[in-house]
């Protein structure tokens, strides 16, 4: 079987609320496949249907070749929900050894797993202590120790690093790279541009319950996202919304992106760039840093939304 | 079913309330609380052995005659019964002083001998003076029992000794061929005057509920049944809405473990919490003195940890029936708690059914989880036969199969509501 997943027309109803609208996702297996989408897109709500929490409304999914109802389906899938799912009282170990012992992994096994991941991850000095005393990124690493140790062959990580410092979060896009080199299929749902597109073999974007784009990284952008993409960054925060305007006065559409940032999608920036900073100077604004970058996947979500990623986050 | 996925629960569970301050507050400290109350609050320390009553006595009596006031106190003095003496006499000179103290307590009754009481007493009738203290209908009834009993009993042998005397001077001066008349048919007629009927009161006590340590064991039993009861409530009810608190549900759920096995795993741990606490409890009712009639070699005995199985589980049934109004773990602890102490102390668990207003009595007499408690205390308390014990058994097992059924259900309907939220 070429694909570890594959959804067709997937719908799913909460008392009348539509989370997912006719979704189709085909992932193949040894890849890193990102879901990419913004807070209350749809990915956990799909997420659930794959690892066979929930059941669809309506369409099929079909993982490592099976129902994911199918306990034996589950037993070959790793799952790091967006909860850590870990008892307060009881230690690292103690907890590890419990979902080692729920997917039937023998303890002697089980602790050569938790060594080699909890190592990898920096955790394992901590596992003596009580999971109470753990900060929230030190929790988060446990519970994608969990997810990994028996050994699935699909993983699915549901938001790995939120909250995490960088360094810790370069470990485990590491740890997420090293899975894909032994062959695992990795399916990431994140809210992270970087991280989806710096992991995402390919990727596909979702928003308000359905997929709106997929394909590489690469694929995406050059298919969806403008040649090129001016960044100007604001000495002064807050006057970002004054420079907008006074753009789109000489027809130029720019995207605020922060209090101090503005992109500017253009065809030809060596033309663009004199203007608007004639524009900025007769606004009286200083302009920190001017930029010509590629288009990033914020770019693809922008293009075919019109709305900048997270926009519409409480 | 994946035994190792039964294991895990069963092991997290009960490693995680035990390391839980609060659970352990409930599960061993609360009963624990509940013994020691009894064996020394309810049931103190010489509760069922003789009690010295402190009398006061003012004698007024100078009479000659051989039995007179001062020999009276002479026999309050030396009575002893059961090794104790039965009073502490203290003399007083007036009775306004006696009264004084009395209503001080520091006197439990007062005797006021009159002038001329030995001389009434060997010619005729002797009248005493009593004072009981009266504090409360327990202290006066245990005060006036007391005394009267001494009293009946010396007034009993001073019969004896006049008829004895009496009997001598008949033999004396009347033949006892004159008439048809035996000194020994005098004898019967005249005791028959003086005690017309010889009662003899015979306490019907169960063995093991004769002796302070006997009533320590079933109330050590009531505080097992109590826990038993509000524990499984909660390891019911919380089953669960705490494994969602703590996020391991949807985590849970993408596991290839089933339901079936979170219940039974978490069903099992919550029995081996109740086994170690009762275990527990019932050292301490040991080392408060509390006596548990049950031997490993009488094949009844063992219909014991039956009864107390059908008790966990039958509770823990109950408390998967309340997981449908128990929206967070502390409401859920909340409720269960409330419910267990209430029926704990409505339904015959804690409190004999016997002390109950009569509509409590049949909710008592129909309380399925009574029957598994009445259960343990009929063999081990009243060591009752398989024949006795067969009918109760029997209905405690189908009570807990059909209440474990339904809590079955509601858990399943549960389960599937919250992976769907």
């Amino acid at each position: 079987m070429q694909y570890a997943i594959m959804v067709e027309d997937l719908v799913k109803t909460y008392n009348g609320f539509e989370a997912l609208r006719g979704v189709n996702l085909s992932v193949k297996r040894g890849i890193i496949y990102g879901l990419l989408g913004p807070n209350g897109a749809g990915k956990s709500t799909l997420i659930s249907i794959i690892v066979g929490v929930s059941k669809p409304s309506r369409g099929k999914a079909v993982v490592l070749g099976g129902s994911p109802l199918d306990p034996r389906v589950r037993s070959r899938i790793g799952y790091q929900p967006q909860e850590h799912g870990l008892h307060p009282n009881l230690t690292g170990w103690e907890n590890l050894y419990f979902y080692a012992g729920i997917y039937g992994v023998d303890k002697k096994e089980a602790r050569a797993r938790i060594e080699e991941l909890a190592s990898c991850l920096g955790v394992l000095e901590h596992l003596d202590k009580p999971v109470r005393t753990y900060s929230g990124g030190l929790r988060q690493r446990l519970s994608i120790v969990a997810a990994l140790l028996h050994d699935p062959e699909l993983i699915v990580l549901d938001e790995p690093t939120t909250g995490l410092d960088p360094s810790v979060r370069q470990r485990v896009w590491d740890l997420i790279r090293g899975l894909r080199g032994r062959g695992k299929t990795v399916l990431l749902a994140t809210h992270y541009i970087e991280e989806a597109e710096k992991l995402g073999d390919e990727v596909s974007i979702i928003d308000n319950g359905k997929i709106i784009a997929s394909g590489s990284p690469e694929e995406l952008k050059s298919r969806y996202g403008p040649p090129a993409v001016i960044e100007i960054i604001l000495d002064e925060k807050g006057s970002v919304d004054k420079l907008a305007h006074a753009l789109a006065g000489q027809g130029i559409k720019a995207s605020a992106t922060g209090h101090d940032k503005l992109r500017i999608h253009c065809k030809d920036p060596d033309a663009l760039v004199p203007e608007i900073t004639g524009i900025a100077y007769r606004l009286g604004l200083s302009i920190r840093v001017l930029r010509v970058v590629k288009p990033s996947l914020e770019d693809v979500f922008l293009k075919l939304t019109g709305r900048r990623f997270g926009e519409n986050e409480s | 079913m994946n035994l190792k996925a039964v294991k895990a629960f069963l092991v997290r569970d009960v490693k995680s309330t035990f390391k839980d301050r609060a659970a352990l507050f409930w599960i061993i400290a609360w009963p624990i609380i509940w013994i020691l109350l009894t064996a020394y609050v309810f049931i103190p320390p010489g509760t069922g052995s003789v009690i010295t009553l402190n009398v006061g006595v003012v004698n007024n009596d100078h009479s000659v005659a051989p039995f007179n006031g001062t020999y009276f106190v002479k026999i309050m003095n030396e009575t002893i019964v059961n090794g104790k003496h039965l009073f502490n006499v203290k003399m007083y000179s007036s009775t306004n002083k006696l009264r004084e103290d009395l209503l001080k307590g520091r006197l439990d009754a007062g005797l006021v001998i009159p002038d001329g009481f030995g001389r009434n007493v060997t010619y005729g009738t002797g009248r005493l003076d009593i004072l009981i203290r009266a504090d409360n209908p327990s202290t006066k009834q245990i005060n006036s029992g007391i005394l009267s009993g001494f009293l009946q009993e010396v007034s009993r042998r001073l019969s004896m000794v006049k008829i004895n005397i009496s009997l001598r001077y008949i033999e004396k001066y009347m033949p006892s061929t004159q008439q048809g008349f035996s000194p020994e048919k005098i004898k019967e007629y005249l005791v028959g005057i003086a005690i017309p009927i010889n009662t003899t009161i015979k306490e019907v006590v169960p063995v093991s509920v004769s002796s302070r340590p006997a009533m320590l064991g079933w109330y050590t039993l009531g505080a097992i049944g109590m826990m038993f009861l509000y524990t499984g409530l909660m390891i019911g009810a919380a089953m669960i809405v705490r494994e969602k608190e703590l996020g391991t549900l949807r985590r849970l759920l993408a596991s290839p473990s089933s339901g079936s096995e979170l219940l039974i795993g978490k069903t099992l741990g919550g029995i081996v919490i109740l086994v170690v606490s009762a275990i527990i409890a019932l050292i301490v009712g040991l080392m408060v003195g509390a006596r548990i009639y049950w031997s490993p070699t009488e094949p009844v005995d063992w219909l014991v940890p039956i009864f107390m199985l059908t008790a966990a589980i039958m509770a823990i049934g109950m408390g998967l029936m309340l997981s449908l109004v128990s929206r967070t773990s502390r409401g859920a602890s909340s409720l269960s708690t409330a419910l267990g102490l209430l029926f704990t102390l409505t339904a015959g668990i804690w409190l004999p059914k016997e002390w109950l207003p009569s509509w409590m009595r049949v909710f008592a007499e129909n309380f399925p989880f009574t029957w598994t408690i009445n259960g343990i205390r009929d063999i081990i308390v009243y060591q009752y036969e398989w024949s006795d014990i067969a009918v109760l058994l029997l209905k405690s097992i189908i009570a807990t199969v059909v209440i474990f059924a339904i809590g079955t259900l509601i858990y399943k309907a549960q389960i599937r509501r919250y992976a769907e939220k």
